[in-house]
């Protein structure tokens, strides 16, 4: 299984948090609350792809599979 | 240490029914989502606001509410609820700017939009993300609700709409800002007054703020005392005790009273459905569908507003600049397109994300700590009370409230057999 590219684009979010109350595993809010990745997205996990679909500030951003 | 609080004060104070909540509509009794769903089966806007649908003619203070001077619209689907929560530019929280100085519970986030909101919410964002949870619950949850269960457990029966889910966020929320348990009614009763009673706060916050300049402690007002602005010219600068202030309103204002509804509602639902609590029994991570389900189902704040910034359209209704656009997020949390079977309380259904801590860039900023309240709060009486049953010899709960919603009561025996 491949893996998903996500990316925080950190001038948009706003750390609510969405993202690492859905998917722990791969997000996370630092401490300047932004969001950060922090782990490895497979490209199976529908999750991911609604994390990123409903992320509030619409901040976060799927990558082309290299 | 066992917290027991005078029954009849709590009462008065965390009673929808009671004059505190009549300009929101407490006594509202009527089943809201059959107007909803009609109207958003009809289309997605419409002209006028909720409480005008559902036929209440009382008078109401809200957000976005009376002005009766403006056209008043209301979004019903979550599609376009969704977008509007997204989309400040069109759709922004105040009509004139900030100019001046304002009354102090309104120049809070709440009240603020585009970049200013950003620069002052993320002062305080860190501490209300995710992993800030352990924080709160190692501070001030856990203790809380021992304390609490500790109080009532030689009890047969409680009300844990008044005993338990009305305290925990209370003393959340005022502990995080250093102020005592014995103060925490009075802040109560402060915030939710119509005039809010401003000099009850002054005479309590100013005080803290003054020791925590000097003295920074680990707690929310040093937050704010050590936070920094840095403006547009690139000068830093410190917040003042009066912003200082309406942020404190705010999260006090809003700490102190959504929780205690939502948890009230979602015991309510948890209780009267028996595979979902011999499930949340067998698997405490459940909880968290639970919860996720009664915020969909029945979110305590059903209606947030904002006011049109520029003329456009939406859902194919033209909005004038300067309306007020009603965004109803409990009719678009049970949207059909979005959820099968929506008007049934399902924790079973897969996990997807609602609007019931609203969207875009206000959405709830203490949903993570209101999440690990509702968690550990229910958690820990379903590990106390292996018999925890709604009382069958009391009246049955109702929900009621219009923009403010709720249960009456959550009447429960504690032990003793089926």
């Amino acid at each position: 299984m491949g893996q998903l590219s996500v990316r925080v684009d950190r001038d948009r979010c706003m750390g609510t948090g969405a993202c690492a109350f859905a998917v722990p595993e791969v997000f996370a809010v630092d401490d300047t609350g932004r969001a950060v990745v922090v782990g490895l997205a497979d490209d199976g996990d529908d999750r991911v792809r609604e994390a990123v679909a409903e992320c509030p500030m619409d901040a976060l951003v799927l990558e082309e599979a290299s | 240490m066992t917290l027991v609080f005078d029954r009849e004060r709590l009462r008065s104070l965390f009673d929808l029914t009671s004059e505190v909540y009549a300009s929101r509509g407490g006594t509202f009794d009527v089943d809201p989502y059959p107007t909803f769903n009609r109207l958003r089966e009809t289309g997605p806007v419409h002209p006028g606001t909720p409480h005008e649908a559902l036929g209440w003619t009382g008078e109401v203070f809200f957000q976005g509410l009376p002005y009766p001077d403006r056209p008043h619209f209301t979004a019903y689907d979550h599609e376009t609820c969704s977008r509007v929560f997204k989309d400040d530019e069109h759709f922004v929280t105040r009509v004139d700017p900030i100019a001046g100085e304002q009354p102090m519970p309104d120049a809070a986030i709440l009240f603020m939009d585009g970049r200013t909101h950003r620069t002052h919410r993320t002062l305080v964002q860190p501490s209300f993300v995710p992993a800030r949870a352990t924080w709160w619950l190692d501070n001030f949850i856990a203790r809380i609700v021992t304390s609490l269960v500790d109080g009532f457990a030689g009890e047969d029966t409680v009300d844990l709409n008044i005993e338990f889910a009305s305290v925990i966020p209370l003393l959340t929320i005022t502990g995080s800002f250093g102020i005592s348990i014995d103060d925490a009614l009075e802040v109560r009763a402060a915030v939710t007054a119509d005039s809010q009673r401003n000099d009850v706060l002054l005479q309590l916050l100013l005080p803290i703020i003054a020791d925590r300049r000097q003295r920074p402690a680990d707690d929310l007002i040093t937050v704010l005392c050590q936070a920094e602005i840095t403006d547009e010219d690139g000068g830093v600068q410190r917040l003042s005790d009066l912003e200082i202030l309406a942020f404190s309103f705010l999260l006090l204002a809003a700490g102190s009273g959504t929780t205690w509804k939502q948890m009230g509602i979602t015991l309510t639902a948890l209780l009267g459905n028996p595979e979902a609590l011999a499930a949340a029994r067998a698997n405490r991570s459940f909880l968290r569908n639970v919860i996720e389900e009664s915020l969909r189902w029945t979110p305590t704040d059903p209606v947030f507003s904002r006011f049109v910034a520029r003329d456009c359209e939406l859902g194919g209704v033209d909005l004038p600049a300067g309306a007020v656009l009603h965004i109803c997020l409990a009719a678009a949390n049970r949207d059909p397109k979005r959820w099968d079977r929506p008007d049934e309380f399902d924790p079973f259904r897969p996990l997807k994300p609602h609007l019931g801590f609203g969207h875009g860039p206000h959405t709830c900023l203490g949903m993570h700590v209101a999440r690990a309240e509702l968690t550990h709060g229910i958690g820990t009486l379903l590990d106390r009370f292996p018999d925890l049953r709604l009382d069958a010899d009391a009246p049955r709960p109702r929900t009621i409230g219009l923009y403010e919603r709720g249960v009456d009561r959550v009447p429960v025996r504690l032990r003793g057999s089926r």
